[in-house]
């Protein structure tokens, strides 16, 4: 077959991928389908294949029908984590018009892994609708090891016969082949993975069952022609047709050792016609081929282990950001002489191979009189040729506010080259702009000043204040002077003083024993200075009767007494329940009682005598006092 | 100050309110009067330098007017002087607020200079404060509210020893009026207080600055102010301050391009 035919076959099989699908869930649909009818709903269930091999993919897909079977729930996937993994789910909605009637078909199709090895029973799938719930019949399907039985994409009835090639046979003309370009990288130096099919069957079409795992990688894909060329390579005497079907740029994202995953893809397969043993053979045949049979046949490359080495810290530059590869940096701008106040526009662009889109905006050292907005970036990344290389672009809008020779200094960025083990700077040349005055008259930073400002700085200020001023001290402030402080505290000291007035003077008002015990005093010593008159008068029976009084109507006051009523021995007797001093009450009584003898004792007392004794007696009180 | 606290009750009562009521110094009053004349005469006759330094001379000996400031900014716009206009005319109207003869004359030596500081406009009762600070001055404000406080406090004093007085009414409405009046007064004057203690304008004096972003000359040029900008001093730190403008930008200067209204 020519390349040319191999091309068209291959793209004719890739249309047909899907009727492939349809054509064997057809197949299914003989043996395995469950039908359960409800008034306008049936649901049927079947899987693709009855035997399904361990670790294969198989299709479980649950056909709702009815004049409105769209209306109906959305079916859940069964559980059956037990003996397969669920994969993913989809949907196709079918109209058709039976006998005039209206008919719709929706069908779910779920697809699982088989995980388990072992027969098994898939569940009935429920499905509501108008509040009634149809029921599909349970699925029993058989699962088997990779080796036994019979090839992956075997058809129910498969099993019955021999196939021409099995699954071993064809894995020597047909395999993937996952290729890096190196297994040792530094940090985001990319690996170039390229992913080669190589046969010597025909083979027609290719669907991917399964991705690389690339996690760790920043991966980048390489535009790869579609249909993929076709070439010819000779291996161990054998010459196979080889097209690359995929090839990737990983950016390792951390050091150490990383693990490619492996990729599954299923290829058609033509084989050779044989004789024809049964009706079922013609009917199952690729209903395309008029020379040969299809079969499915799944093949994965080995998974890559790369070995990613830290970038070193030896001379590494203070302002390296993480590029790496090979890059050169360019500083454009629109126009070079402006007048102030006008935008100028300054491109920056870091163009090389590596990933650019990783790569940090460079630090630009813009002059002080310009103003400078956020720059816009634009990437630009090829992904042809050998390696993933392209250009990032920061834009600038400066408008310069001053006018002058303005200069942006040279930019420069670090970054490590992996060919030559080493950092490395790139750097842009320095921009100069001639800056003009603006046209306006005043430029202000923030806003130009406005025709109003122009056409009032034509007048002038007002003349000087000749009216003769008060003067003040520098600096004074009234609050700060400490009489200020001194007024804000006295106020509530003199309430709190009106306050303890109030209460003395209404507990004088209400209660009695209080007011004389705050007037004792005041009334012995009214007593004492009348007694003391007496005495510088002579009258010796007059001053004893004041001292008396003083004393005991001390004590009538202090106690609340009336000392009329007032016998010395009562009172000797009261002042001890109040606790006060022995010694004071002796000396307080000797007093009442020398005064008591002494007034009624005819010989009057002289002078002196009774001075002592009205010291005695003022002592006596003073003590007493203290002791109440 | 030196208060006189020897003699009679009423005596010192005197001395104090007018030590309180009067701020005019009368130390040395006519050699003052004396050289304002002076300094207005050399202005009307052109001569500004000489203008400057009769003013300057009022200031060096302690005393201060707004018409000195407003006098001596004058003298500086007419010299030419922008920044050190600005910085006189921004001085008088801190001591004699909402005059209209400065306000004028300060947005005419505004427009003369060549940053233009888009201001965050204030919030409608911030202005209405204000104003009312302006109308009243702070150490009037201080008295009244010191007043008021006197005021409820004496009400409330004899409210208390008065016995009889106590349950009349109106003496409680009289209370309650001062009591009120007292919050308001207080209030205006506290927002008073912390304008004036929170605010610390200054007046870069310096052509060109080119304001950094941590002190120290090694630092990134954040921003240039030109002489006359008003700038709030923040804080300082070995000889750099650190500066806010009116419409929020913060940098670092030298101490010395700066001078505090």
């Amino acid at each position: 077959m020519t390349s040319q035919a191999e091309h068209k076959a291959m793209e004719r099989l890739r249309k047909s991928a899907r009727n492939n699908l349809l054509f064997a869930v057809t197949v299914g649909l003989g043996f395995f389908t469950t039908v359960a009818w409800a008034q306008d709903l049936t649901v049927a269930a079947f899987v693709n294949r009855a035997k399904i091999r361990l670790n294969d993919q198989f299709e479980l897909k649950v056909e709702l029908s009815g004049s409105d079977a769209n209306s109906a729930e959305k079916p859940e996937p069964p559980a059956i984590n037990s003996f397969a993994s669920f994969v993913y789910a989809g949907s196709s909605t079918n109209f058709s018009l039976i006998n005039g009637r209206a008919s719709t078909t929706v069908t779910y199709s779920f697809h699982f892994i088989a995980t388990k090895v072992g027969k098994f029973t898939i569940p009935a799938i429920a499905v509501s609708h108008k509040g009634t719930t149809v029921s599909s019949k349970p699925i029993g399907i058989q699962i088997v090891n990779a080796q036994s039985g019979a090839a992956g994409q075997s058809r129910p009835q498969s099993g019955q016969r021999q196939q021409p090639a099995t699954g071993a046979d064809l894995s020597e003309l047909l395999f993937l082949r996952a290729s890096a370009d190196t297994r040792q990288v530094f940090q985001n130096q990319p690996v170039v993975v390229s992913y080669k099919i190589y046969f010597a069957a025909q083979v027609g079409n290719y669907g991917v069952k399964q991705l690389p795992n690339t996690v760790g990688f920043w991966a980048e894909e390489f535009d790869i022609p579609n249909p993929p060329k076709v070439y010819k390579e000779v291996i161990n005497g054998r010459q196979f047709q080889v097209a690359e079907i995929k090839r990737t740029a990983l950016f390792p994202q951390g050091p150490g050792g990383k693990e490619l995953g492996e990729m599954q893809i299923e290829c058609e397969v033509r084989l050779p016609r044989r004789r024809r043993r049964d009706v079922f053979d013609s009917f199952f045949d690729d209903p395309f081929s008029s020379f040969g049979r299809t079969v499915r046949q799944p093949v994965a490359s080995r998974g890559l282990s790369i070995e990613v080495l830290p970038l070193p810290d030896a001379g590494k530059p203070l302002d390296f950001s993480g590029a790496v590869g090979q890059y050169a940096l360019t500083v454009s701008v629109d126009k070079r002489s402006v007048k102030a106040n006008e935008a100028i526009s300054l491109k920056l662009t870091v163009s090389g191979t590596g990933n650019v889109k990783i790569l940090q905006t460079p630090e630009v050292d813009f002059p002080a009189a310009f103003e400078v907005y956020d720059p816009k970036v634009t990437e630009k990344i090829s992904r042809s040729g050998g390696s993933i290389s392209g250009s990032k672009t920061f834009e600038y809008v400066l408008v310069p506010r001053r006018a002058g020779k303005q200069t942006v200094e040279p930019v420069s960025f670090s970054y490590f080259d992996p060919l030559s083990r080493s950092y490395k700077r790139a750097s842009s040349r320095a921009v100069s702009f001639d800056v003009a005055e603006s046209d306006e008259a005043f430029v202000g930073r923030s806003s130009g000043s406005s025709k109003e400002d122009v056409r009032f700085i034509g007048k002038d200020i007002r003349f000087i204040q000749t009216r003769l001023p008060e003067f003040r001290r520098a600096g004074s402030v009234l609050y700060r002077n400490w009489l200020f402080l001194v007024l804000l505290a006295v106020a509530p000291i003199m309430f709190l003083g009106a306050v303890g007035y109030r209460r003395h003077a209404d507990k004088v008002s209400v209660d009695v024993a209080y007011a004389r015990s705050r007037k004792a005093n005041q009334m012995a010593l009214k007593r004492l200075k009348k007694a003391n008159r007496e005495l510088s008068q002579g009258n010796s029976e007059l001053f004893f009767s004041e001292v008396s009084s003083a004393l005991m109507g001390f004590i009538g006051d202090k106690l609340n007494a009336s000392a009329a009523g007032l016998i010395t021995d009562d009172v000797a007797v009261m002042l001890k329940k109040n606790g006060v001093d022995e010694q004071v009450v002796a000396k307080y009584l000797d007093c009442l009682h020398a005064c008591d003898y002494q007034r009624f004792s005819p010989g009057a007392s002289n002078n002196g005598e009774m001075k002592t004794f009205f010291d005695a007696a003022k002592d006596a009180l003073v003590s007493l006092e203290k002791a109440l | 100050m030196i208060l006189d606290w020897k003699g009679s009750a009423g005596g010192r009562i005197v001395a104090v309110l007018i030590l309180l009521l009067s701020a005019t110094t009368h130390a040395s009053a006519d050699e003052i009067d004396a050289l304002f004349l002076k300094g207005n005469d050399y202005y009307q006759s052109g001569e500004y330098t000489l203008a400057i330094a009769q003013y300057d001379k009022i200031l060096d000996a302690g005393f201060e007017s707004w018409e000195t400031y407003y006098n001596l900014a004058n003298a500086f716009y007419k010299q030419g002087d922008v920044a050190r206009a600005i910085l006189n005319y921004e001085r008088a109207n801190r001591l004699e607020p909402g005059n209209d003869d400065i306000g004028f004359n300060l947005d005419l030596a505004r427009l003369s200079a060549v940053d233009r500081i888009q201001e965050i406009p204030p919030l409608f009762w911030h202005v209405w404060l204000r104003n009312l600070l302006n109308l009243f001055g702070l150490d009037f404000l201080a008295l009244m509210t010191i007043a008021a406080y006197l005021l409820a406090f004496g009400i409330l004093i004899v409210r208390v020893v008065i016995p009889d007085l106590r349950r009349r009414q109106s003496v409680s409405a009289v209370l309650v009026v001062s009591t009120v009046l007292l919050l308001f007064l207080s209030g205006v004057f506290a927002f008073g207080v912390y304008e004036k203690e929170s605010n610390r304008p200054a007046i870069v004096m310096a052509q060109e600055v080119d304001v950094k972003s941590a002190p120290g000359e090694a630092s990134t040029d954040v921003f240039s102010l030109h002489a006359g900008a008003r700038v709030q001093v923040k804080e300082s730190s070995a000889g750099w301050t650190k500066i806010r403008l009116a419409d929020g930008k913060i940098g670092w200067v030298q101490d010395s391009i700066l001078e505090m209204i």
